[in-house]
């Protein structure tokens, strides 16, 4: 062997040296979790499959429960907002006299449950490959599906979607992919979610979510 | 050789440092963020260094855990980037000195081979013979050829994550290369 080619193998062969499997990131933020923050908010990944690789000090709060309870909190929140815009109606110092900016007066309450949700959303989102290379999914799966579906729509209903066009798109978006996971069999559902898997990938609809959450997150 | 930008962020922006705040305050989501925007990088690192899947899982874990155990010292003079990867390599270090001191004692009966090693004579192989003279390197010119010629670091970079000067650096650089060299002679003469 000549030394140009040995050199251009030995390259060849140094980016194969020990070649970094996919990393199970949700497995893990669950540990991290756990240790620095306390016991873990959601558990996506705490399926028979995974392997346990500490216990668990607490049980986790359900996810079913937390969503419930963002969603109890929207619920409250648009009705109070509706009610607070008949009775009293809030006028936002934004340079227009006059104009009502429902949105400006009481942005802080939606952005942090925007923010909540988003992240909910991603970590759902993030758990959809390793569901599909399982072939099924499991009904919690679907069931957090169905909660997020509910806290999308009323995200949508809500001044968060109406005063921010690109948040709006993406709320429709996860709608979409929300509804079709929350319709999932609960048998032979693999093919399906193979394909909302592909879809989402293709819509670059986590990336998204995520600067999404970013760029709520940083206005705080 | 193709470079890779490690340490450089190019997905999503974050303001880290809202970020960091806000897990300061226990922030969570926050938490979740800052993990998704290096734990890949670092966990490709911590890999290539230890070679082991459920290893690399541990000192992936270990590294974020003591990142946000010790965020209030974080002086934001570096690169958080930079910071959690400095933490990646010494949690590494250390964790597999300590593995390296179990598996020898547990494989001094029966003589097997050690943490990491592979054999040179059962695979005449160019991959196998550059993985098994890499893993014959020192420690310091090893860490720093993986950094440099695999993932990509600069030397400043290096530097930094080793608490080494550049020039020590580059020295192990030029060390490491002329040990492959030797070990890969016999493959020139063929």
């Amino acid at each position: 062997m000549k030394e140009d080619e040995l050199d251009e193998r030995t390259r060849e062969a140094l980016r194969g040296y020990r070649v970094p499997p996919s990393p199970p990131l949700d497995a893990m933020w669950q540990q991290i979790e756990e240790r620095h923050f306390g016991a873990p908010v959601v558990s996506l990944t705490d399926r028979a499959s995974s392997r346990p690789r500490r216990r668990r000090a607490l049980g986790p709060p359900s996810w079913s429960a937390l969503i419930a309870g963002i969603a109890a909190a929207l619920i409250i929140g648009v009705a109070v907002g509706r009610m607070s815009r008949g009775i009293a109606p809030v006028i936002a110092d934004n340079g227009r006299e006059g104009q009502y900016d429902y949105w400006t007066a009481n942005a802080e309450p939606y952005r942090q449950a925007t923010t909540e949700y988003l992240g909910q959303t991603v970590a759902l989102l993030t758990a959809l490959p390793a569901a599909a290379r399982d072939g099924q999914p499991d009904a919690r799966f679907v069931t957090q599906a169905s909660d997020l579906l509910t806290t999308t729509r009323l995200l949508l209903d809500s001044p968060a979607a109406d005063s921010d066009p690109r948040l709006k798109s993406l709320l429709e978006d996860l709608e979409l992919v929300l509804a079709q996971l929350s319709r999932l069999p609960s048998e032979h559902g693999g093919p399906e979610l193979n394909l909302i898997t592909q879809a989402l990938e293709q819509r670059d609809v986590v990336p998204r979510v995520r600067a999404a959450a970013a760029s709520i997150s940083s206005d705080d | 050789m193709p470079r890779v930008a490690i340490l450089r962020e190019e997905s999503v922006p974050l303001d880290e440092r809202a970020l960091i705040a806000r897990i300061l305050d226990g922030d969570r989501v926050a938490g979740r963020q800052l993990y998704e925007a290096h734990a890949a990088r670092v966990h490709r690192l911590v890999y290539r260094l230890c070679g082991d899947a459920e290893l690399a899982q541990d000192f992936t874990q270990d590294t974020f855990v003591r990142a946000f155990d010790q965020l209030n010292r974080f002086r934001g003079e570096a690169a958080f980037g930079t910071w959690i990867h400095r933490i990646a390599v010494t949690v590494t270090l250390n964790g597999m000195r300590k593995v390296k001191r179990i598996r020898e004692r547990e494989t001094t009966l029966d003589d097997g081979p050690g943490f990491g090693a592979v054999s040179q004579r059962a695979d005449p192989d160019l991959r196998s013979q550059i993985a098994a003279a890499i893993d014959a390197l020192p420690e310091g010119s090893r860490m720093t050829l993986i950094m440099h010629d695999i993932e990509g670091y600069t030397h400043a970079e290096i530097a930094e994550s080793l608490g080494i000067a550049e020039g020590t650096s580059k020295s192990r650089l030029f060390e490491a290369r002329g040990r492959l060299r030797q070990a890969l002679a016999a493959f020139v003469r063929e």
